[in-house]
């Protein structure tokens, strides 16, 4: 059987050239594919190289074995899977992350994009006082300290 | 460091509410301005009492009825001002529902116009003893329009009735979670035939059942959890290929036709006051669950197999 390869271009001119399966977890790349000649560069003008080779690198993890070489997933691979996706995500700066969500988001990759809003609500958010919040995620704290305790006041539950 | 979260638009910042616990949710609204916005679209809604009402003030009356006025206050006021066009999840946790009925009303309403996928409706009161074999008749019934929901996908219902045959409706329901309810056999029958997409039951605290019998091609996982009147046990035809049997309560028959397919068992026998003479119920389930990669079980079968161990020496 022969493999389908896509080539894909970030912004920055790198080239990625990869399995059809792999580039097929994007939901926009399909139509991109249908808009442009099915044998070009797709040039992706909103990811750079480094942030493609990391989407890129979670899609060839993720990509399922469609054959029916009992093809269906176990769970312990679905364990596997899950152990890879936090270390994946635990390796990343705070500017690769913003930029993966970007990616994920504008590539329509579901299970990417869900991964890192996950890992930004559990890690930049939760558990935290909202100084600490503010300063992780630099929100600038444009409230007067009277408008500040109303807030608190009106979502008094949520801090007790 | 630059400032990433302030470039990333609305829409990206709000399904990262989402997917923050409610209570977590709610306190990001005291980070600016802008963030105070994003709460009111989360699409992950969580009302529940007990943020509201805290065990401390459980003796005093007139201060646990302001806290659950705070509450439906809370509630209304969500409902009326939430912007998000679609819900993820809506849970409603309150006891004593009856007393409140306009209020729960609106908000189930509010979880089903806005096709929310998951919706968990707890009725139960807090104070009930799980381990007691006190039943607690339900005192609401799930609002008509709910069967309407035609996009659910987990329903979660404690201490509500409910009309299994409305169930036909819901194509896309993949879970079911039940609990606290008088449940007939040949509801639960109902129900699985008419689900016929089902991949999750969980049954908690239900009574009236006497044994559980399932055949379901599609169920994956199965969860009984206290119901303590089964006892004419629990039978799993060969059409079920269970991947994951979760077992609480008293120690009955349980006989699992296809246990090939089956790769986690959890067997609690912890509410069993004593040893009594089960060492062939006890075989049979084991006999049943050999081959699973992961089993847990507890302290009571070593206890049963060291008394029988202790009772085999003795005999020598």
């Amino acid at each position: 059987m022969s493999k389908k390869n896509i080539v894909l271009k970030s912004s920055n001119g790198i080239i990625f050239e990869v399995e059809e399966a792999v580039a097929l977890q994007s939901e926009t790349i399909p139509y991109m594919i249908e808009d442009d000649c099915a044998n070009d560069t797709i040039p992706l003008a909103n990811v750079t190289g480094d942030i493609l080779a990391l989407v890129i690198e979670y899609c060839k993890k993720h990509v399922v074995v469609a054959d029916g070489d009992g093809g269906g997933s176990s769970s312990s691979s679905q364990e596997d899977l899950k152990n890879w996706d936090a270390q994946f995500m635990n390796d990343l700066d705070q500017s690769k992350i913003f930029n993966l969500l970007l990616a994920a988001d504008f590539l329509n990759i579901k299970t990417l994009f869900d991964l890192t809003c996950q890992f930004v609500a559990d890690t930049m958010i939760k558990g935290k006082s909202v100084e600490e919040v503010r300063r992780t995620l630099n929100i600038e704290k444009d409230y007067t300290s009277e408008e500040e305790a109303k807030a608190r006041q009106e979502n008094e539950w949520a801090f007790k | 460091m630059a400032d990433f979260f302030s470039l990333l638009p609305d829409t990206l910042i709000i399904l990262i509410i989402s997917s923050l616990p409610f209570k977590e949710a709610a306190r990001t609204s005291v980070l600016s301005k802008r963030w105070r916005r994003f709460f009111h679209e989360t699409k992950t809604v969580d009302f529940d009492e007990t943020h509201f009402i805290k065990e401390s003030t459980e003796e005093d009356q007139s201060k646990k009825d302001t806290q659950r006025r705070a509450f439906l206050d809370f509630l209304s006021d969500w409902v009326r001002n939430s912007t998000a066009p679609v819900l993820n999840k809506l849970r409603l946790a309150i006891s004593n529902p009856q007393d409140s009925a306009l209020q729960v009303n609106n908000c189930v309403r509010f979880a089903v116009d806005r096709k929310a996928k998951i919706l968990e409706l707890d009725f139960s009161d807090p104070s009930w003893n799980e381990e007691s074999f006190e039943n607690h008749d339900a005192l609401f019934d799930l609002p008509p329009f709910v069967y309407e929901h035609d996009t659910l996908e987990f329903l979660k219902l404690f201490s509500c009735h409910f009309l299994s045959s409305g169930f036909e409706n819901f194509t896309s329901l993949k879970s079911i979670s039940l609990g606290w309810i008088e449940l007939p056999n040949s509801s639960l029958g109902s129900l699985l035939s008419t689900c016929r997409f089902l991949e999750n039951l969980s049954l908690k605290k239900c009574w009236g059942l006497e044994y559980i019998s399932v055949s379901a091609p599609r169920l994956k996982s199965l969860v009984i959890d206290k119901c303590l009147d089964l006892e004419n046990g629990v039978w799993i035809n060969s059409r079920t290929k269970l991947r994951v049997f979760k077992y609480i309560g008293l120690l009955v028959n349980v006989e699992i036709e296809c246990w090939r397919d089956l790769e986690e068992a959890y067997l609690d026998y912890g509410l069993e006051s004593n040893l009594r003479d089960c060492g062939d119920v006890l075989y049979q389930t084991l006999d049943n669950v050999y081959s699973v990669s992961h089993l847990t079980m507890c302290s009571y079968m070593l206890q049963v197999y060291q008394a029988f161990s202790l009772y085999l020496n003795s005999h020598k």
